[in-house]
């Protein structure tokens, strides 16, 4: 009973939250992605996995997708439930043996911050279902992102911009420190629909 | 002022990014070469004088000696390799019909037999590879069943055994299993889950996340099984090969096989599950589990190591 009541308690308060929150004078809707790609290095964090290690890190390279169907801007501060997909390649091989490469999903909450007229800093955290895929062996990892935006430029309702994101991947045993670089685009949704309702009434 | 502090910013991470790069695969030499060797055990059980005699299996011997014709042919072919030798480097253990063996004779399968030879190769470099490949019967708890000796009846090689003997050679060890039940050979890691018998695999992976005593994924030992824990591995009736060794043949580049004169002969080609120009364990095993019949991998469920590791087998 509790829990029933705590579910509709936190969707009745979300349906205000959007309702509400958009009504806010420098609000809008926005629909995003971005992709990346990163130097990945795979630091063991257990003491058992240092020991038998002959490198204090392994190096994968990631390559990351983020869908950001509807983002909330408010004022200079965009708010956005985001969906991430990562694969990671193999390391590079270290005498015969190599970290094996994997895929990861996720649902991400992000909030980007806009500086000034070009600059930003995006910062964003998800929890990340992992798998191996001939092993058919899947793990969990935390994965906490900070990325510094740099505005190339706007045409009509669409922006791009330029981000280097730095992440922290923590997994069982590793502690992956990611260092990319990539395009961000998003779409203002709000702004495009009122220019088409003004459209309309000319 | 300010631009004094962002050279000095750029400056600070370029050497920061240096040493940090200085320590790994880019710049460090890599260690040398090593060689591989394999044990390669087929048993029919035609001879088997104990009282619970198994069934006779007529693909094992036929499988344990393809396994070493195609590794003989890859190590030749092989550049990762440092110095290679047939005669050394690849022991056959065969018990087959129509063969009379003494009891010393070394290449007799018997447990015995076995674990001393797993023993010499305990004077193995740190950088070889040693592969034991098994065909055989295997018990409900995955024990390797051992030709019949008169002096060790119902002998079985326990995975415990095993990993055991495995355990003190040096350099990587790769075992690969076609038996019933091999998936016990696995040695349980709980960094991982296995999406095959995982119920609720979300919730398992991130309980797996805060597992605080936790295994070790192991960067030494390498086992792939031609069945899970609680399933049997087949082979066709004929004198052909186990579905799962017939499959790992397949990666490993058998094209073609002839009989003439009593004697197999084999023909090799690139291993097709070669990446680019290299054979991997989890390359060898996703092919060999694809070009298995659908029927029989969901029968068998074959097996592959758990855990961070991938090693490469040979490059070309």
């Amino acid at each position: 009973m509790y829990h029933r009541l705590r579910h509709i308690g936190l969707t009745f308060l979300s349906l205000v939250m959007l309702t509400i929150l958009p009504l806010h004078a420098n609000a809008a809707w926005t629909s995003g992605i971005s992709l990346s790609s990163s130097y990945s290095a795979a630091i063991p964090t257990s003491s058992g996995l240092a020991d038998q290690e002959s490198l204090p890190f392994r190096s994968q390279a990631a390559v990351q997708i983020d869908m950001a169907p509807l983002s909330l801007r408010i004022g200079s501060v965009t708010f956005g439930g985001e969906l991430w997909l990562k694969y990671t390649s193999r390391s590079i091989y270290w005498g015969n043996t190599f970290y094996r490469p994997f895929w990861a999903i996720g649902p991400a909450a992000s909030i980007h911050i806009q500086i000034n007229d070009s600059i930003g800093l995006q910062v964003a955290g998800t929890a990340l279902f992992c798998w191996y895929d001939p092993a058919q062996q899947a793990f969990a990892a935390i994965d906490v992102m900070a990325a510094p935006t740099f505005r190339l430029g706007s045409m009509v309702h669409n922006v791009f911009e330029l981000t280097s994101p730095i992440r922290f991947e923590f997994r069982n045993q590793i502690l992956a420190v990611q260092v990319g670089i990539g395009l961000r685009w998003y779409y203002n949704i709000s702004q495009a629909m009122d220019d088409a309702t003004q459209m309309r009434s000319r | 002022m300010k631009r004094f502090l962002f050279l000095s910013m750029i400056v600070l991470a370029s050497i920061s990014l240096a040493i940090f790069l200085s320590s790994c695969e880019l710049f460090v030499p890599e260690p040398e070469n090593g060689t591989i060797r394999i044990i390669s055990i087929g048993i029919d059980y035609s001879n088997y004088g104990g009282s619970n005699k198994p069934s006779t299996l007529k693909g094992t011997v036929n499988d344990a000696k393809a396994i070493s014709q195609a590794f003989l042919a890859l190590a030749q072919a092989a550049v990762n390799l440092s110095e290679f030798s047939p005669e050394s480097n690849i022991i056959e253990m065969l018990q087959e019909k129509g063969k009379v063996y003494t009891a010393t004779d070394p290449s007799y399968p018997s447990k015995t037999n076995i674990l001393d030879q797993l023993e010499i190769f305990k004077e193995c470099d740190k950088n070889d590879i040693t592969v034991i490949y098994y065909s055989g019967h295997g018990d409900t708890d995955g024990s390797l069943l051992p030709a019949y000796s008169a002096t060790e009846s119902n002998a079985r090689i326990s995975p415990e055994e095993m990993l055991e003997a495995l355990v003190d050679i040096p350099g990587k060890k790769v075992l690969i299993l076609d038996s019933c039940f091999s998936g016990n050979h696995i040695p349980h890691d709980e960094t991982t889950i296995d999406l095959q018998t995982s119920e609720n695999a979300w919730h398992d992976a991130f309980a797996s996340l805060w597992e605080k005593e936790t295994t070790i994924s192991s960067d030494s030992l390498f086992v792939i099984s031609a069945a899970s824990t609680d399933k049997q591995s087949f082979e066709p009736g004929d004198e052909g090969h186990g579905f799962f060794t017939e499959s790992i043949l397949k990666g490993l580049g058998l094209v073609n096989e002839d009989t003439e004169d009593g004697e197999t002969t084999y023909a090799f080609t690139t291993p097709p599950a070669c990446n680019g120009n290299t054979l991997t364990i989890d390359g060898l095993f996703s092919y060999a589990v694809s070009e298995m019949p659908t029927e029989y991998v969901k029968l068998q469920s074959p097996q592959l190591i758990r855990g961070l590791y991938d090693l490469v087998l040979f490059e070309f």
